[in-house]
């Protein structure tokens, strides 16, 4: 016997305009995204054709292997000046110092609010209920506001216009927030968990490294995500705290793209798309990790 | 190798809050113990002294000879059954399993060995690779029997394991859990508030309230002969029947309840003697245990009858007594009794408890 399976036209309907509507929004949000990519490889001429062609007519890699090879700048901007080194040769240093210092900033970043969080949420001591809540209040603060105190400090720890400067400068906003989405995130961790392990006869820092953090994993991914993320994306601290351009980050340097009134669009795109794809890859491969880790199941319920 | 277990007087305190009083219980090696009482009684802390878990306010535990009260847990040799069964969410079955092997060095084969085998006997040979979040609550319970069963510890606790399943689940698991324990051959301490699985799976029982041991004993002495009020009202469902009864001197010691005059066998209540004459008394007496007679024996009480619930093979009759108290009183489902109907109790003289009002202790020979 068979099933007629009957068509259900308003359904269908409502899921074509469902999919209409979310096609249109993922198109305007990535927009930005695909010119750029689509600017990047076409050849300087076409950039600003009127009208703007779409596709580029001709594929190029120039602006890719520019910032690559640091290859000197091909366009001669007119004026008296001529620097004795082009921007496109710091390129590769830059996105160095950026991973560098998002890295490095997420990890002690990350490596502090873990044991902050952890001790916040298991161990009895005064102050232990605000503490995650002032944290959040601290994230809150704009980070304009800190940026020339957090410099005066920098200038005497005499470590200004040097990368430690930048990675101090993010653990000090990042760390909080960090503190508080892992309070909340080692809160919901029974202790149980740990007592059960203490039974089993393993020491508490047996406990720690083999039954709390690897439970508490998810978390802990959010927590450098965010950090790297933040890091990645400041120009502030990066444009007040260094002075040398080999020592810039990639948001910072690559406005010495413009050239006065002139603006290289093509290795400008080309550098957006270079500093869109670690963050987009990392996020790819730890999405899964995120969506699968919450809601840790050990206990029933 | 299994151990006795003996508390000595052991209190715990949380700051002023004194929630384990004077406790002086010893559990022989080899017995299944149940710590049984209403929630808040401090059950679930008082294991968790005996695991080490929480520090002894005052007095001791010993294991054996051993004074363990200032041993770690992981020390103890004991294993645990948490209410909540705390898997390692990190880990699969197997591993969870083997965690206790794994601290303790024990070489690759010999894990795997025991794991499978203990596996095998809980049925979850095929879970092995899950997570526990894929696992359902009857599963995940096996799950943390199988990881206190690989230890093969001296002393076994859990806590409430049977809560969290369904009323048929939770049927299967009391025998499987009985089996489970003679086949470790341990000393087993179990808390539940659950006076049915108490009943049926223990060797001995702690009816704990307020803090304090109220009684321990065997099943058998706990239902038949509860030492006060509250054990009697705690223990059997449905619950005792208790009614204010007094001494009747000039009858010869008979017992005046409600309007009806009661023969108590003085055997059983020697106590009875001694009591001042005013004294007030309960009398308690099982639904199971009182008879509806149509006629007016000597002896019963008369009532009328407010509420009929069919249980089953049982019903339950609802009698207000002519002084106004409350009788239930348990039947065969195929009597025939219909709401305002006037019956007569009759109140096996064997079966009935005598307390005294104001301690509450049961007048009964011990
Ligand atoms: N860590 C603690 N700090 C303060 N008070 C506590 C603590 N743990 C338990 N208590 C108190 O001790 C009393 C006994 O708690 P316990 O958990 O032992 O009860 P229980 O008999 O296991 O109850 P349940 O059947 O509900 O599990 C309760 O009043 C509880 O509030
Ligand atoms: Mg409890």
């Amino acid at each position: 016997m068979s099933i007629r399976v009957q068509r259900d036209w308003g359904e269908i309907v409502r899921r074509a305009v469902r999919y209409v509507v979310l096609g249109a929004v993922t198109f305007v949000v990535c927009f930005p995204l695909i010119w750029a990519l689509l600017t990047s490889i076409k050849p300087t001429g076409e950039i600003f054709t009127s009208p703007p062609t779409w596709l580029p007519k001709e594929l190029v890699v120039e602006h890719y292997s520019a910032l690559i090879h640091g290859k000197p700048m091909y366009f001669e901007s007119g004026s008296d000046y001529t620097p004795d080194t082009s921007p496109t040769q710091h390129f590769l240093s830059w996105f160095f110092n950026s991973v560098v210092v998002a890295f490095g900033a997420a990890f002690i970043s990350v490596a502090i609010a873990t044991l902050a969080a952890y001790s916040l949420t298991r161990f009895r001591y005064h102050g232990r209920r605000v503490i995650p809540y002032l944290s959040l209040l601290g994230y809150m603060m704009p980070p304009i506001v800190l940026v020339f105190p957090l410099f005066l400090v920098i200038v005497d720890l005499g470590i200004a216009n040097s990368l430690w400067s930048l990675v101090f400068g993010y653990v000090s906003i990042t760390m909080p927030f960090c503190t508080w989405l892992l309070w909340a995130f080692f809160r919901g961790l029974p202790v149980e968990i740990e007592e059960a392990g203490l039974i089993d006869g393993a020491s508490r820092f047996q406990v720690f490294y083999q039954i709390v953090l690897p439970s508490a994993l998810p978390g802990i991914i959010a927590a450098v995500i965010f950090s790297v993320i933040v890091a990645w994306n400041d120009y502030l601290f990066a444009r007040i705290f260094i002075n040398s351009v080999q020592n810039l980050t990639l948001t910072v340097g690559v406005m010495h793209f413009f050239e006065g009134v002139h603006v290289n669009w093509g290795l400008m795109m080309a550098s957006a798309v270079l500093m869109t794809l670690p963050l987009a890859a990392l996020f790819m491969f730890f999405q899964r990790h995120l969506v699968a880790g919450f809601g840790a199941g050990g206990v029933k319920g | 190798m299994a151990l006795d277990v003996v508390l000595s007087r052991v209190n715990k305190l949380f700051g002023s809050n004194h929630v384990v009083k004077d406790v002086d219980l010893k559990f022989p090696a080899l017995n299944f113990v149940t710590l049984l009482g209403p929630s808040g009684c401090g059950k679930t802390t008082l294991l968790r002294m005996i695991a080490g878990l929480e520090t002894v306010s005052h007095g001791d535990i010993y294991f054996g000879e051993r004074r363990i009260n200032l041993v770690r847990p992981g020390q103890r040799d004991v294993a645990m059954v948490f209410q909540n069964y705390a898997l390692y969410p990190n880990m699969n079955v197997f591993r969870n399993i083997a965690y206790s092997l794994r601290v303790r060095g024990t070489p690759r084969e010999e894990m795997e060995k025991k794991v499978r085998e203990v596996a095998e006997i809980l049925e979850i040979s095929h879970l092995l690779d899950r997570k526990p979040r894929h696992l359902s609550g009857g599963q995940r319970q096996r799950v943390a029997l199988g990881r206190a069963m690989v230890r093969n510890p001296a002393v076994f606790l859990m806590d409430e394991p049977l809560s969290n399943l369904d009323a048929k689940l939770r049927v299967n698991m009391r025998s499987e859990l009985k089996l489970f324990h003679q086949r470790l051959q341990t000393t087993t301490v179990y808390v539940t508030h659950d006076q049915l699985e108490a009943m049926t799976m223990s060797d001995l029982i702690a009816v704990m309230h307020d803090g304090k041991v109220q009684q321990f004993g065997t099943p058998a002495q706990i239902y038949n002969e509860p030492c006060n009020l509250f054990v009697a009202g705690f223990i059997g469902s449905p619950p005792m029947n208790f009614l204010p009864a007094s001494l009747d001197r000039d009858s010869g010691g008979r017992l005046r309840v409600g309007g009806a005059m009661l023969d108590v066998p003085g055997e059983t209540f020697p106590g009875l003697g001694d009591c001042p004459a005013d004294a007030k008394l309960v009398l308690g007496i099982r639904p199971q245990d009182v008879e509806l007679a149509a006629e007016a024996l000597p002896g019963s009480l008369a009532g009328e009858v407010v509420l009929v619930e069919l249980l089953g093979s049982e019903k339950l009759v609802d009698i207000r007594l002519d002084g106004g108290q409350r009788l239930v009183v348990q039947v065969r489902a195929d009597r025939d009794i219909a709401v305002g109907e006037n019956v007569r109790a009759v109140i096996s003289p064997n079966a009935m408890q005598l307390f005294d009002e104001a301690s509450g202790e049961s007048l009964r020979r011990r």
